[in-house]
């Protein structure tokens, strides 16, 4: 069975700089960013088809959820 | 029931802060509006939990939601729970759409949880191979 990456969808750019922040993805690179999803969908330079998503604060290394 | 489809998926680190099972799913909200989340999958959530500024992208007002008292691994909390269904499917499954009723929390980490996702597919995790097989049932 093919092994699935979703390459596609994943950010192509670091991440790490917009911790604690919501950024706008398109074709893989980050166009925007923001404190808040609110602000950042109000963003003129972001479109309705782009990916919105948190980035998770970067100062845990384990993840217990 | 019967397995209808199968995928495995490769854990990722997806935001450099370790390699995870994560999955993208296409969740469309109330409003119509449609998008990837990026989120792990978790048998330890009871249902799909959302950070809270999902909310207004999905449509919901905060009139739609209602307190609710939950515990999460740092202790008990108060999230919002929405009153109508959103729905989701894994990109590569389209098929297989399901709806659930999703948590917003204060948390920066979408995740798929048991009364939904997994209700949804069956989910085998292989942690030496670092992936994860999933089974949509039909």
């Amino acid at each position: 069975m093919p092994v699935l990456d979703q390459a596609h969808l994943a950010p192509l750019e670091d991440t790490r700089p917009y911790a604690g922040k919501w950024i706008a993805i398109r074709a893989g690179h980050i166009i925007a960013s923001a404190d808040d999803s609110v602000s950042l969908q109000k963003n003129p330079d972001v479109r309705s088809d782009d990916q919105l998503i948190p980035v998770p604060s970067s100062d845990t290394s384990i993840y217990v959820l | 029931m019967t397995a209808a489809a199968s995928l495995t998926v490769a854990y990722r680190d997806l935001f450099k802060t370790g390699s995870r099972p994560y999955l993208y799913l296409w969740v469309t909200g109330v409003n119509g509006r449609s998008g990837a989340i990026p989120g792990l999958v978790d048998s330890g959530a009871d249902q799909v939990s959302l950070p809270d500024g999902f909310a207004p992208l999905m449509g919901y007002a905060d009139g739609d939601l209602d307190e609710i008292d939950g515990t999460g691994a740092d202790g008990s909390a108060t999230w919002r729970r929405a009153r109508q269904a959103s729905s989701a499917y894994v990109p590569e499954m389209p098929a297989h759409v399901f709806s659930f009723v999703p948590i917003f929390t204060p948390g920066d980490t979408a995740l798929w949880g048991r009364q939904d996702f997994f209700a949804t597919f069956a989910v085998s995790f292989d942690e030496p191979a670092q992936r994860f097989d999933l089974t949509a049932w039909a």
